[in-house]
């Protein structure tokens, strides 16, 4: 027995009203967001597509030059060493995603001090990249403290030009950055292992579970869209957070062994002025970040919507 | 139910008041007072520059200056952002040639603009004018004259069994010298390798090879190639002077500016090729180390009987000029008439060991720096500064490829490609580009 006809019209006319002012209370929620995206994403992207297609040189409105700068980036020796160093530090992304997940462990069975531990893997991320740039510019010197202290320990067979050596100086920055967001790692990590029930704990530990099961049964699998969130943001990050860190220790140098795509769109744009061609080499990078983190978020969508269902 | 959206409506409300309210708010001004703000890397020293701003705000009450003042190599991020932005400062710096040159969108030609006579002679010799033609647009004036010496520390040298009072004059004397610098336990140079390569090394070891002047302006107009005689052995002499083992371990590794001239203050090395204004020069050498201690020289020559081996390559200064979207050009350039000024050039010459761009200076007042007095002898047989004929890209290049040839990394062949490549991707130096016409 539903309501009579009038009282029902009524009702529905009364949800109707509501629904609309939900939906526009709604609207003006996410429109300041939606703005926001607007002004300071979309539109500076499309500018900078379109800008591609341009020859221009510093405040110059530039002229039409359609897929000339594409053509020329394809030629190019020094874009195609930026990619290929990209390509170097995306294969480093295992020790990104692993080394903090094993910091997190330990700190995460709280032995006496992992609050101190937090905190101090945390710091490194809270120093301005320029400055932690230009400390580490320092320690890696040929005749810095850090070989200095190899020659002493005898280990001075191991005292290499860090950042003057071709053919390690790409590996010592990534090391600097990942020492620099290796805490950002492991907070991410702990806020995923803080929602884990105690509980599963203790009946793992009735169950005579150890800690190579708890780990591989428990932790991994619930915290696993963490790592697949940490992993994007690495992915993407690896390729836009190296720029201050190369400006302070190596401006792309020695030659072109730290050269990546960013630093170079920067020297491209800012240094020779070619804005139009600089703005090519962006839209590259833009794409390639893009394949990468449009399987990462594939797999995050499609692995989340797998365990909905479950 | 009606609380909770009453709460949502306000909530709404709120973050549209803050987001009108942050894209709408602004600075108080001052009323009746024009503010002009400056870009620069504050050549000689924050106390001049604060002493001369003082000084002209003191006769100006209506103009305030504002600088923006960055370290040298973080000076083209923030200008070229303003360029393209065409947004930002009435006066920003830059150095002569083509790096002003390739900037020039950002600045207006100061000839329209009305120059105080007693500056006007600056019109008249800047490199700014565009292709050093007179006749063409001007973007700038400098304050200080400019170029390359190499500074010496004689005490090293006199350790080392050597004349402070007659360092080497060619590259085989310097070559003896380094050999025994080495012998008492320093390096022989201390250098870095950054632009500067292409400023304060590359031009000094290329005079010995340049012909005529006809043969350096077709340098600058793209002509010569970096396979062509002169510049294949400019780079090959380059690259045998780390062979030689001249430069101080790690060299290769770090940065002129100021890595490598710090080497040279800690008293490490005997030799450093450098600078006669802004910083990097004697005061700063002479300050660290006692003025006593410190001479001045050109670079050891590798044949001399070349036309320019023993001749000073010097150019105006760091150049200042109007920004074409500064809405007070008028009072922004009686600022920089007014710092440029000959009436300055002691202030500038005392407090930041400039060398003035006019002979209208007290030279005693720095009689106490023998490296200083000397410079007065040096710059008297002056050349065109080829350093700043490099466009951009050939600056990079000669940097980036040096690096790899001091550590055997990279030969000079293929340094040669590389500039050659730099040189075809630089715009203004093509014989065609009609800023050559």
């Amino acid at each position: 027995m539903g309501a009579p006809a009038p009282a029902r019209r009524i009702a529905s006319t009364a949800s109707g009203a509501q629904r609309r002012r939900d939906t526009l209370v709604g609207i003006l929620l996410v429109l300041p967001a939606i703005l926001l995206a607007l002004g300071f994403k979309i539109v500076p992207l499309i500018r900078g597509i379109y800008a591609s297609f341009f020859v221009s040189q510093f405040g110059e409105t530039g002229h039409w030059a359609g897929l000339a700068n594409y053509l020329r980036m394809l030629g190019d020796p020094k874009v195609l060493e930026a990619f290929l160093n990209a390509g170097k530090v995306v294969l480093t992304l295992p020790a990104w995603v692993i080394l903090p997940l094993f910091v997190a462990l330990l700190i995460f069975q709280r032995t006496p001090g992992w609050r101190l531990f937090r905190a101090v893997y945390f710091l490194p991320y809270t120093i301005a990249p320029v400055i932690v740039g230009q400390v580490f510019r320092e320690l890696l010197h040929a005749q810095g403290p850090l070989n200095e202290l190899l020659r002493k320990i005898g280990l001075g067979f191991l005292a290499l030009s860090w950042l003057g050596d071709k053919r390690v100086a790409l590996f010592s920055l990534v090391g600097v950055v990942l020492w620099s967001y290796f805490g950002l790692g492991v907070v991410t990590y702990l806020a995923g292992l803080g929602t884990i029930p105690d509980e599963l704990f203790d009946a793992a530990a009735l169950d005579g579970a150890g800690f190579l099961t708890r780990m591989f049964r428990i932790v991994i699998p619930i915290i696993l869209p963490v790592m697949g969130y940490w992993t994007i943001l690495c992915t993407s990050g690896l390729l836009v957070w190296m720029f201050p860190f190369i400006f302070a220790m190596t401006e792309g140098g020695p030659g072109y062994a730290t050269m990546l795509p960013e630093y170079l769109v920067y020297i491209t744009a800012f240094r020779f002025s070619e804005l139009g061609y600089g703005t090519t080499i962006g839209v590259a990078l833009f794409v390639f970040v893009l394949i990468f983190a449009t399987f990462q978020v594939r797999y995050m969508y499609v692995s989340g919507t797998r365990r909905q269902k479950a | 139910m009606a609380t909770a959206r009453s709460k949502t409506w306000v909530l709404a409300a709120v973050l549209l008041i803050a987001l009108v309210a942050s894209l709408t708010a602004g600075g108080q001004k001052e009323p009746g007072a024009v503010t002009i703000k400056l870009l620069g890397w504050q050549p000689g020293g924050a106390e001049a520059w604060n002493k001369v701003a003082g000084l002209f705000m003191e006769r100006n009450p209506g103009i305030k200056i504002e600088m923006e003042t960055v370290p040298m190599e973080g000076f083209y991020p923030k200008q070229g952002a303003y360029i393209t932005g065409k947004s930002g400062p009435d006066i920003m710096g830059n150095n002569c040639g083509f790096e002003t040159w390739e900037r020039k969108d950002g600045y207006t030609d100061i000839r329209a603009l009305k120059t105080p006579k007693a500056v006007g002679h600056l019109l008249d010799t800047t490199s700014n004018h565009l292709a050093y033609d007179k006749n063409k647009p001007a973007y700038g004036i400098s304050f200080s004259y400019q170029g390359n010496v190499w500074y010496y520390n004689k005490k090293i040298l006199r350790s080392a069994g050597l004349d402070p009072a007659k360092p080497p004059v060619a590259w085989q004397d310097f070559d003896r010298a380094a050999k025994a610098i080495k012998a008492a336990g320093k390096a022989p140079i201390a250098t870095g390798v950054g632009h500067t390569i292409a400023y304060w090394i590359f031009p000094e070891v290329a005079k010995n090879y340049w012909q005529s002047e006809q043969q350096i302006t077709d340098f600058a107009m793209g002509k010569v190639r970096w396979s062509d005689p002169p510049l294949a052995e400019t780079l090959k002499s380059m690259a045998r002077m780390s062979e030689l083992g001249w430069f101080q371990e790690g060299a290769a590794t770090i940065n002129m500016q100021p890595d490598g001239f710090d080497f040279f203050l800690r008293e490490e090395a005997a030799f450093t090729p450098s600078i006669i204004s802004d910083a990097f020069h004697w005061k700063a050498a002479g300050d660290a180390i006692g003025h006593e201690n410190v001479g001045a020289m050109l670079p050891p020559s590798i044949n001399l009987n070349s036309p320019f081996a023993r001749k000073f390559s010097g150019v105006p200064g760091s150049s200042w000029g109007i920004t074409p979207w500064s809405k007070h050009p008028e009072q922004a350039w009686a600022f920089v008439t007014f710092f440029c000024s000959a009436e300055l050039a002691n202030l500038w010459l005392q407090m930041g060991g400039m060398q003035p761009n006019t002979t209208q200076f007290d030279a005693s007042i720095n009689a106490h720096a023998p490296a200083f007095l000397q410079i007065q002898e040096i710059i008297k047989n002056p050349m065109v500064h080829t350093g700043v004929l490099n466009s951009g890209r050939e600056v990079d290049e000669l940097s980036r490829g040096y690096q790899e040839v001091m550590q055997g990394q990279l030969s000079v062949d293929e340094w040669i490609k590389r500039l050659n490549r730099a040189l075809d991707e630089s715009p203004l130096k093509k014989p065609d580009n009609p800023i050559w016409k």
